[in-house]
């Protein structure tokens, strides 16, 4: 969480599996894609290779990606394991206002979501993004 | 009967405000009467009473979940609020229509829990006294009769009543199931 004059903020990562926009706090991520190369998914998957990965495209229900070659992976710190998360495109980073834009799931969704991780919904432009808590074994 | 080439706008919104007002002050209005907004599913009409009504939106964008149960149509950002969107027709078991000009979200209010409920068409809002009902539901599934209060008369048009609490206290709608 990021104090800024007053407000607090989440910094969250969005990328995308499928149809759909997912985010995680970027705290939670061991290392950000920060320039071209370290962004190309080659270099993300030949650079964590013996790393323990889960496909969120099963957590999400959907069937195999047709090709494995652009897909991008999301490097979590599970309480000093290292997780990867590959996922279909990575997005952008961006920060929230918590107060204003941050919201936990519906109770309806709470009650019913498969997927456990699953915690929260922020707007982003024009754009709701679905909150996963990747630290969290599901 | 319904008159909306471009949605419910304003007007449907307007004569709910009006309704509710009046609800709450019932000297004002004919005291056998309630007020119901009916809507269409498929080829059938509904009506639901004012007092769980919290607004009519014309389609709104709803942004998908992933592994959710499939009546949960997914997340949309009510007033600064996020609510689950379901598909009724899901939890009614009627088949999903190919083509709707005229859906909208019902958003309802059942204990505080606001949800938005898609439909094929807004119609009308209309009063309901007691020599219109009912109490025989439609439906002959014996699963589904919980969701109904009755059924009632609106012109030629045979409306089932919903009974709110009876849809989200249901199986259906708490099933992880589809």
């Amino acid at each position: 969480m990021v104090g800024t004059q007053g407000a607090t903020t989440l910094a969250i990562l969005t990328f995308w599996v499928g149809p759909f926009l997912l985010g995680v706090e970027a705290e939670q991520i061991v290392r950000l894609p920060s320039s071209p190369r370290e962004n190309s998914p080659t270099a993300d998957m030949v650079l964590f290779d013996s790393l323990p990965k889960l496909d969120l495209r099963t957590t999400c229900g959907l069937p195999p990606a047709p090709s494995e070659d652009r897909r991008q992976l999301l490097v979590i710190d599970r309480g000093g394991e290292q997780v990867g998360y590959k996922v279909d495109k990575i997005g952008d980073l961006i920060v929230v206002d918590m107060a204003r834009h941050v919201w936990k799931l519906p109770p309806l969704l709470e009650v019913q979501k498969r997927w456990q991780q699953l915690w929260g919904v922020c707007q982003w432009e024009d754009e709701l993004v679905l909150l996963g808590d990747l630290q969290y074994a599901d | 009967m319904p008159d909306f080439p471009n949605g419910p706008g304003k007007s449907i919104l307007e004569q709910v405000r009006r309704a509710q007002q009046n609800h709450l002050a019932p000297d004002a209005i004919n005291s056998h009467q309630q007020q119901y907004l009916t809507f269409r599913l498929n080829e059938e009409w509904y009506g639901l009473s004012v007092h769980h009504l919290v607004e009519v939106l014309p389609m709104p964008k709803i942004t998908r979940v992933p592994s959710v149960p499939n009546h949960i149509l997914g997340v949309m950002n009510f007033r600064g609020q996020v609510v689950s969107a379901i598909d009724l027709k899901k939890i009614f078991v009627l088949e999903q229509s190919l083509q709707t000009t005229d859906p909208a979200v019902v958003v309802v209010e059942h204990g505080e829990m606001r949800t938005g409920l898609l439909v094929d068409e807004i119609g009308d809002l209309i009063g309901l006294s007691p020599a219109d009902w009912s109490e025989e539901p439609i439906t002959t599934a014996r699963a589904q009769r919980s969701f109904f209060e009755g059924t009632a008369h609106w012109g030629e048009i045979l409306l089932s009543i919903i009974k709110l609490e009876g849809i989200f206290h249901s199986d259906a709608l708490h099933s992880q199931r589809g």
